[in-house]
């Protein structure tokens, strides 16, 4: 059980794939996009883009007139509307490793989120969290609003 | 007079929804693009709200405060709320499942003739994000079977590649038997668990 993903990373050197799989850090990409939009990564202020590839801990943005799509590699989708913020904070997808987890922090405006694999296979492990309460996710399409500078 | 009477009344509500005193944070459960619904939860240290039907909401005041019972929304004042959100939604990954002639890395021919379909979608979407996934059945060990469907995926990895498509826009993995398409115990034989997933995003 536990060597299996050591065994697999040999297999992968054996493919010769190996640098392809070591590369896949993005977890995502950009899709659709208008207005004002970032993606905040580190001290980086990247404008959205489509096929702009997404990472861990970025942060997605969008100003007044802006609005942003994104879609994750597990085929979770989530879209920006203006004035708000949604960090990506954990995406983990390696089922053969066991090794499954999504957590979204919203931190303001109008968000839709639809779930996608990791949903599916391992409900639990997801969670949306917002200034004001977590979403439980059970394979679904929800929508979040969130005003800014809510009390802790 | 009525129908103007309900237009002004749903006018009302909508201002009282997005407006100053409407709740300032909601979580609203809308059906997936197949039309089923699933369920969510909001849980804050107050409490906890289950949302099972389409068009229900629930608003949460505060951190501190518990979220409300779900109540209803129309899809109208949905859109009112959320439609730059809803505007922005990506199109649906598009998936295809190809089969293999038993114990090789051949595709059998219906799944050959799929590529094309595969390649049409990959242009629809530009720039195409595509992930290929091996998978295996429950038949045999669990690390021999990741590396024979990661064989597999590697194959139509390079058939897509010598297609046209960018190696960069791939991305190749297995998923062994861990991700069965057909739910079955260890050790079941079912060749549609036999397979290579391709998503076209």
């Amino acid at each position: 059980m536990r060597g299996s993903g050591l065994v697999l990373m040999v297999g992968l050197l054996l493919a010769g794939i190996w640098p392809a799989v070591a590369e896949a850090a993005a977890i995502g990409s950009v899709k659709l996009c208008s207005g004002a939009a970032v993606v905040m990564r580190g001290d980086q202020v990247l404008p959205a883009q489509p096929g702009l590839q997404l990472e861990t801990n970025d942060i997605l943005r969008t100003g007044a007139d802006g609005t942003l799509g994104v879609i994750l590699r597990d085929d979770t989708r989530i879209s920006l509307g203006p004035g708000s913020e949604v960090v990506l904070d954990e995406f983990l997808f390696a089922p053969a490793e066991g090794e499954l987890s999504l957590v979204v922090r919203m931190v303001r405006g109008i968000v839709q989120f639809i779930s996608g694999e990791i949903s599916r296979l391992a409900p639990e492990r997801v969670k949306f969290e917002t200034p004001v309460g977590v979403v439980g996710v059970r394979g679904t399409r929800f929508l979040v609003k969130i005003d800014g500078e809510v009390a802790p | 007079m009525r129908a103007i009477g309900g237009i002004a009344l749903s006018l009302l509500l909508l201002l009282l929804l997005a407006g100053c005193c409407g709740p300032r944070n909601l979580f609203v459960l809308i059906p997936d693009e197949d039309g089923k619904t699933g369920r969510i939860a909001v849980s804050n240290q107050a409490g906890s709200q289950e949302i099972s039907a389409p068009y229900q909401m629930s608003s949460v005041a505060a951190a501190d405060r518990a979220p409300a019972p779900a109540k209803p929304v129309t899809p109208e004042e949905v859109q009112a709320l959320f439609g730059p959100a809803l505007g922005a939604q990506p199109k649906a990954a598009v998936p295809f499942q190809l089969y293999f002639e038993a114990g090789s890395t051949n595709l059998t021919a219906e799944s050959a003739g799929q590529i094309e379909q595969i390649l049409r979608t990959a242009a629809e979407r530009v720039p195409a994000d595509i992930s290929v996934v091996g998978h295996s059945d429950s038949v045999g060990a669990r690390d021999l079977n990741a590396q024979l469907a990661l064989r597999r995926a590697t194959e139509i990895g390079n058939l897509l590649v010598a297609k046209g498509i960018g190696a960069d826009q791939l991305e190749v993995s297995s998923h062994g038997e861990d991700n069965l398409l057909i739910p079955t115990a260890d050790e079941v034989s079912e060749p549609r668990n036999r397979r290579v997933e391709v998503r076209v995003r």
